[in-house]
């Protein structure tokens, strides 16, 4: 999985070509999914967003 | 009652009859130990036991009941975990040679909250190294073997306690869930296994996988052992500052009211990344079939499409794994299993804005999703794994593309639910022509797990595939 032409190294670490080009097809498929989304947001509002989603606390048989 | 017919009980059975003193935990204790000892090597199961702590605890718990005093709800119940699962003191080594030898530091939350609830630690079960793989291979342990089929892969990461469990030797387990790690196993091996909301469950002390993905959570053998589990290990935790402050529902109170005008929404065929094989169409068609029989208005439910999704998730995974084993690469690279690297090291390679945008992304889309699909549905209903259980030779291919297509493959109806946070439970919906075990994958919005294990409880009723036991077993 190392030592071919075409691998590259990244912080020291020899990575197989192949895993370069799933790396881009990764990449590639972020830009496609949140192209169109404004952004503003950082990583917390994750959290906030499952509050905010989420069955009511008090939903019937649902807390005690 | 002999050793083998305890083991047969469920959890919440076997719970029972110990606190009304029908059962001793020392002889409950003993033949989970005895099971495993003496059959879960077969498995390739078991990573080690603890027999003589178990059995002073059990002895312990058997004097604390005489005098009239119960620690929990678990009181003198056996429980083995995966091991990742740290215990101060203890070895706790990942599924890698790398840690072979490792003794934590720490006590996970998990683990502590199962101690106050009564349970009793009797050792750890094989994981596929450093819980990054859905197919359960591990070169380092030797691979975990299915119960229902030993030449078939149990699924991963949970791969020892899954088939422990489905094998009657182990009453429940403790799972970890980065992109399908307790589903996809309870899918094959024919279990249940619910991962809870994103900050349902503290997953502090418990091995770090990545992060943002990583969720805690139970495999059982019915969704009532997962709603007493559940309620155990769930809670908001100060070290974990993911955990919600949101009180703990009684999930065991929930289970009972039938699924009268249930909303069910069906993911339309045509938003999966991969077909369904004809084996787990018949049986999902099966299962909508017996939620209309229960009462539940089953409707296709137009929903995002996956794939988007998957790909938001693996970036963000590999990104975290990339962090967290920058210098063990770097240092130790010859010592990892090849399935290990070969889903790894992409990370390495990925630019840093395009993990940060899949990361801010989730809030928005998880919002998006949410109002999208539960304002017309109660609960999501989707196969779990598109396709059946592989065997263990034709997927052991070294790390090579064929791994990884294999792995995408069973962890596609899965990860979506890692990136949204969304609880998702699997319970047998069937089995395919060679008797192997077909999972239903049941999802609802945020904190709403006692709606899953109530759905899932009274599909299990009506259905009866949870009677059906391994050949052997």
């Amino acid at each position: 999985m190392s030592g071919q032409s075409g691998d590259t190294k990244v912080l020291d670490i020899e990575l197989p070509a192949e895993m370069v080009e799933v790396a881009k097809g990764l990449s590639r498929q972020v830009r496609e999914a949140t192209a169109e989304l404004a952004f503003g947001a950082e990583p917390l509002d994750f959290l906030a967003a499952l509050e905010e989603e989420g069955e009511p606390a008090s939903a019937p048989g649902a807390t005690q | 009652m002999k050793a083998e017919e305890i083991l047969q009980l469920g959890l919440a059975d076997v719970a029972r009859q110990i606190r009304h003193g029908a059962l001793t935990s020392r002889a409950v204790t003993e033949a989970a130990l005895d099971g495993l000892e003496r059959r879960g090597p077969e498995l390739n199961a078991l990573a080690r036991l603890h027999r003589e702590e178990a059995l002073a605890e059990a002895e312990a718990c058997d004097r604390e009941r005489a005098r009239g005093s119960l620690r929990g709800p678990l009181h003198g119940v056996p429980l083995a975990h995966k091991d990742m699962y740290h215990r101060a003191g203890r070895l706790s080594e990942m599924g890698t040679r790398i840690y072979r030898g490792n003794i934590a530091q720490v006590t996970s939350t998990a683990v502590s909250k199962l101690d106050a609830a009564g349970a009793i630690d009797v050792g750890r079960l094989n994981m596929v190294e450093f819980a990054l793989g859905v197919t359960g291979h591990n070169a380092h342990t030797g691979h975990p073997r299915n119960a229902w089929d030993p030449a078939r892969v149990t699924g991963g990461s949970t791969s020892g306690g899954a088939t422990a469990v489905a094998a009657r030797l182990a009453f429940a387990t403790l799972g970890s869930d980065t992109g399908g790690s307790i589903r996809v196993p309870a899918s094959l091996c024919g279990i249940v296994g619910i991962k809870p909301t994103y900050g349902r469950v503290s997953r502090w002390g418990a091995m770090p996988l990545s992060f943002s993905l990583d969720h805690v959570g139970p495999l059982c053998r019915s969704s009532e052992d997962a709603a007493l589990m559940l309620e155990a290990i769930a809670g908001h935790d100060p070290r974990d500052r993911s955990t919600s402050p949101r009180p703990v529902p009684r999930y065991r109170d929930a289970l009972g009211p039938g699924l009268e005008q249930l909303r069910v929404g069906v993911v339309p065929p045509e938003r999966y990344e991969f077909p369904l094989a004809p084996a787990v169409e018949k049986a999902f068609k099966d299962a909508l079939d017996g939620l209309k029989a229960l009462g539940a208005r089953v409707e296709i439910c137009e929903v995002p499409e996956f794939t988007p999704f998957n790909g938001l998730r693996r970036a963000i995974l590999v990104a975290e794994i990339a962090a967290l084993h920058r210098e063990l690469v770097r240092t130790r690279r010859a010592d990892y299993n090849q399935t290990t690297l070969s889903r790894m090291l992409p990370g390495f390679a990925l630019d840093s804005a395009d993990y940060l945008r899949a990361l801010s992304a989730r809030g928005p889309l998880t919002r998006s999703f949410c109002r999208e699909v539960f304002s017309r549905c109660d609960v999501l209903a989707l196969p779990t794994t598109p396709v059946p259980t592989p065997r263990i030779d034709e997927t052991d291919t070294q790390g090579d593309s064929r791994y990884v297509e294999a792995s995408n493959q069973l962890g596609s109806l899965i990860g979506p639910f890692n990136y949204t946070g969304l609880p998702a439970i699997s319970t047998p919906m069937g089995f395919d022509d060679s008797g192997m075990p077909l999972g239903l994958q049941l999802v609802a919005r945020p904190f709403a797990e006692a709606l899953l294990l109530r759905t899932s409880h009274q599909f299990e009723r009506a259905t009866g595939w949870l009677e059906r036991r391994p050949p052997g077993f």
